[in-house]
């Protein structure tokens, strides 16, 4: 099926090529069998500065990105624990709380519900500075992901408000609003 | 004198010794009623005492296992036998066994009761491939389980008296049988002493003229110890006899058994005394007391009579020829059949290799242990108040740090005086702040000069990063494209004195791109871009990123003159590896007592210093150094998609190798050098660079991926130029820039025919 076109271009490529003079190194097309090779940043191109680079192997395909649009997703593993500790809160077991939110963050380090749930606790525990870093945090996980975006700024505009930083407040609040 | 005289005389004498001998009677038995009323305070007291005095106990970080859990099948089977489960071929019956088919392990754990609640005892079916959990059942759908976390440490008060306390309940099968058969068959009925074994021992002891037997009872041999003399004397047997009398009347048999349980000698380790079965358990079999098999609960046992003639590990046949006495005894007295016996004696002695001696395995992450505890707690209550020290030590990446920092030394000092280099290592978790590992030096066993804590030395390029990103954070001056200039230039001092600063390769790389500079650590591109931040600007950055005391302020200060010990480092870059968010390095979870109440509790905590497109433009710099730049030796020792971000430091001549740097689970900080500042042949690439790497390939999974902040957006900028083009143009990057920062200029691709006609293909294809 997809034979006859690169017949026809293949022909047409050699002859161009043949003009131009130059090699051609024909690359796997992209976003192959992976589906997940990154789509954000290219393997970097080694300088020649850097002498003392070997040329890697390059069988590895990367299945992570070098950077992403936002953190990762909480397992089912950490979902159970961030919902104990929601019942832990709710029976006034600070500590019970923080123990389980913390195993979910060792989990889940890059998920931002994990640092939102830290803010709640301290929230309620009436540590409002606290909870503020701890919602900071979340949102720095967020990235583009609006939904979480909203959350933690909501989430901040309350508690800002709270500790009496009215202009901060404001502040959380419109970026909430602008999601 | 008449003889009625004499004979009163007589009579009266006669009253008067009989009075004297009445009256010396009375004094007699008033002191040895205050005697006992003595003995008896001591008795009590010291039975009291002696049941809570217990050090605190210190823990690793358990192994958690849920689906998708970084564990593999190696590293599964290194902690089941660590904690001394049993691999059994079949399904496992009993706690603590384990069956293993290839990745398959069904495993009954034991419970442990944990500073957050109880996990119970169940069996868990896992399955592992590739190093990660990919299947995880345990009863009732539980998502996750812990192990019991390894124990790490004890700390024991200065006697080195050290216990680990067991309960009637432990008592593993026959037990109690076992123990009273051998010791003291007449412990139900006696009072403490029993007058017919005192006679044979009293004729034996006569005839041999001298303390040749015992007779006597558990109750006798309990209140030895609690004397600590061994002395054996009439004085001593008598006082013994009178204790255990009170003892039995002021206590049950059951807590005198315990107590006995508790106490008992078994053995010895260097300074360390081992007493009671609980921990005898633990030193030659490797397991907790209830799960001794009648076979070693013999030789346990029968060691009471002399630990050091019957030491199992020095002495294996005397050993073995006492533990099968004990068993005949038992079968004579019918508590086992002859057939048992004899297929008991068949066994081995099963002693564990290595006695699980906690003292000084990790010495050097104990000192971080009880610098954290000295700020809450005495010595004193360590020592005896039975405390549980929950830590964050992660016992497998310390073997692996440990190995690998000590196995690279003696590879780089190929050549040179062997055993003059030497390394610290320190790693923790990344987004948590919790110290996993810390080596101190090559010898981890020895409890010496602790280099991850205490060696401060300059940090050479490590301090780069500071200046780059108070660059970074002016996003209207400084991009990661801008040009900064990498040429020689001259500081001439109010004093006349003059610096040149030279880059490590003796060239000049004229006008280089911001980005460059840092993964190539060029130094002078470094201080100019320093000298225009400000020597105080870059100082506030150091601080606010957890630097402690105020660097130097000389130019030289740019370059790494300040010195810093490698803690501080994992301090300052835990900071940059969290995304700009500074946390305390903590080395302990949580402290309960004995009973499991939480007594102090060291949570997560974090404050945001660096605002996060800043960071994300560092950490872009820093995975450059990596991908292209100084470290990127480190591919060859691990995969490329375990994406990882650092820095390179190399002091003058090679004083000092340093690495710092992140995967997405863990921060490193290794460094090696000489204790003696020698120079060495050494860069941070080609030395702390090599450790950090195999200590990442053995333990790191998770890559570092940073989040894009919402203030950041990528552009595709042409190298050469400068300005903005299409993807995929020759020497075209993608770069991150902080809104609105980004190049006005767009360029056209700035390449030839032949690339055009390529992607053109490569868009047809």
């Amino acid at each position: 099926m997809s034979i006859h076109p690169c017949i026809r271009w293949g022909g047409i490529a050699l002859a161009i090529l043949l003009l131009a003079g130059c090699s051609v190194r024909f690359q796997p097309p992209e976003g192959g069998a992976d589906g997940d090779v990154s789509d954000v940043e290219p393997i970097g191109k080694r300088t020649e500065e850097s002498a003392e680079v070997e040329e890697s192997s390059g069988d590895e395909q990367p299945t992570v990105e070098r950077q992403r649009e936002s953190g990762g997703e909480v397992p089912d593993a950490a979902r159970g624990l961030l919902a104990s500790a929601e019942s832990a809160l709710a029976d006034g077991n600070d500590g019970r709380a923080l123990d389980l939110i913390q195993r979910a963050q060792r989990i889940a380090p890059d998920a931002a519900a994990v640092y939102y749930a830290l803010g709640r606790v301290y929230r309620e525990k009436g540590n409002p500075a606290r909870a503020e870093q701890f919602v900071l945090k979340g949102i720095s996980k967020a990235g583009n992901d609006q939904e979480l975006r909203q959350e933690g700024w909501s989430e901040l505009a309350q508690i800002r408000a709270r500790m009496g930083d009215q202009a901060g407040a404001a502040d959380a609040r419109e970026r909430a609003g602008q999601m | 004198m008449t003889r009625k005289a004499g004979r009163e005389q007589e009579k009266r004498r006669g009253r008067g010794v009989i009075g004297l001998a009445w009256r010396l009677g009375l004094v007699g038995m008033l002191v040895l009623v205050a005697w006992t009323i003595y003995l008896d305070v001591q008795v009590t007291s010291r039975f009291e005492d002696h049941r809570w005095e217990i050090p605190s106990r210190v823990y690793a970080q358990p192994l958690e296992l849920y689906a998708g859990a970084p564990v593999g099948a190696d590293a599964l089977t290194q902690e089941l036998d660590a904690l001394g489960y049993q691999p059994v071929s079949g399904a496992p019956r009993d706690a603590g066994q384990f069956q293993r088919q290839g990745g398959r392990f069904r495993i009954r754990t034991r419970g442990f009761r944990f500073p957050d609640g109880k996990e119970p005892a169940r069996e868990l079916q896992v399955a592992v491939d590739d190093g990660t959990v990919t299947g995880f059942e345990a009863p009732g759908g539980t998502a996750l389980a812990r192990l019991e976390p390894r124990r790490i440490a004890s700390i024991y008060p200065g006697h080195g008296e050290d216990r680990v306390l067991v309960q009637l309940d432990d008592q593993p099968e026959l037990f109690r049988e076992t123990l009273l058969t051998v010791e003291d068959r007449g412990f139900p009925s006696h009072y403490g002493v029993e007058p017919t074994a005192i006679a044979r021992a009293f004729i034996a002891n006569l005839q041999a003229g001298r303390v040749v037997q015992g007779g006597s009872t558990l109750t006798q041999q309990l209140v030895k110890n609690f004397w600590l003399s061994s002395e054996q004397t009439y004085w001593r047997k008598f006082n013994e006899a009178i204790m255990a009398v009170l003892l039995e009347v002021r206590y049950s048999k059951e807590a005198i058994l315990e107590a006995y349980m508790n106490e008992a000698y078994l053995g010895q380790s260097g300074t360390r005394a081992i007493h009671g079965f609980g921990l005898a358990s633990r030193f030659y079999f490797a397991k907790p007391f209830s799960e001794l098999e009648l076979h070693e609960t013999a030789l346990l046992v029968g060691m009471v009579r002399g630990p050091g003639y019957y030491n199992p590990r020095t002495r294996p046949e005397q050993a073995r020829a006492r533990r099968d006495l004990v068993l005949d005894l038992l079968a004579d007295q019918g508590v086992i059949t002859e057939s048992r016996a004899s297929s008991l004696k068949r066994r081995t002695l099963d002693v564990a290799a290595a006695p699980d001696e906690d003292t000084h395995r990790y010495p050097a992450f104990m000192d971080l242990v009880r610098e954290h505890l000295s700020r809450d707690y005495r010595d004193e209550d360590l020592e005896t108040a039975g405390l549980r020290v929950f830590t964050t030590l992660n016992p497998r990446l310390q073997a692996a740090a440990e190995s690998r920092a000590s196995s690279m030394m003696a590879a780089l000092e190929q050549g040179e005086d062997a055993g003059t280099l030497e390394g610290a290592v320190v790693v923790t978790g990344r987004e948590s702040g919790e110290v996993e590992a810390l080596v101190g030096g090559r010898n981890t066993r020895f409890p010496g000069f602790n280099r991850a804590m205490n060696a401060s030395r300059p940090i050479g390029s490590l301090v780069k990063p500071a200046t780059y990103l108070t660059a970074l954070e002016q996003p209207e001056r400084y991009t990661l494209i801008s040009p900064l200039k990498d040429e020689r230039f001259r500081l001439e001092f109010d004093n006349g004195d003059t610096w040149s600063p030279a880059n490590f390769s003796g060239e000049s790389h004229g006008q280089v791109p911001l980005h460059r500079a840092l993964s190539h650590s060029y130094n002078q591109a470094s201080v100019r871009l320093g000298l225009d931040m400000g020597l105080p600007s870059v100082s506030e950055t150091l601080e606010r990123l957890g630097m402690e005391g105020e660097p130097p302020q000389y130019p030289s200060m740019l370059l790494g003159s300040v010195e810093m010990t490698p803690l501080e480092v994992a301090r300052m870059y835990q900071t940059i590896a969290s995304g700009g968010f500074r946390m305390p390095l903590r080395s302990i979870r949580t402290v309960t007592t004995p009973e499991g109440e939480v007594l102090s509790r060291y949570d997560l905590d974090l404050e945001q210093v660096v605002e996060p497109g800043p960071m994300h433009l560092l950490h872009y710099g820093m995975q450059e150094v990596m991908r292209e730049g100084t470290g990127s030796s480190v591919y060859n020792l691990i995969p490329e998609r375990l994406h990882t971000a650092g820095k390179t430091g190399t002091t003058d001549q090679g004083r000092d190798s340093w690495f710092a740097g992140f995967t997405g689970s863990h921060l490193g900080v290794v460094w090696v050098g000489g204790d003696d500042y020698d120079a060495t042949t050494l860069t941070g690439s080609s030395g702390a660079l090599q450790i950090w790497g195999r200590i990442m390939a053995d333990s790191s999974t998770r890559a570092f991926s940073p989040v894009v902040p919402a203030s950041v957006d990528y552009h595709w900028v042409d190298s050469k130029t400068g300005g903005i083009t299409a993807e995929g143009c020759e020497g075209a990057r993608r770069i991150p820039f902080i809104q609105g920062s980004e190049p006005r200029e767009e360029v056209p691709c700035s390449d030839g025919m032949g690339n055009r006609i390529q992607r053109w293909f490569q868009q047809i294809f």
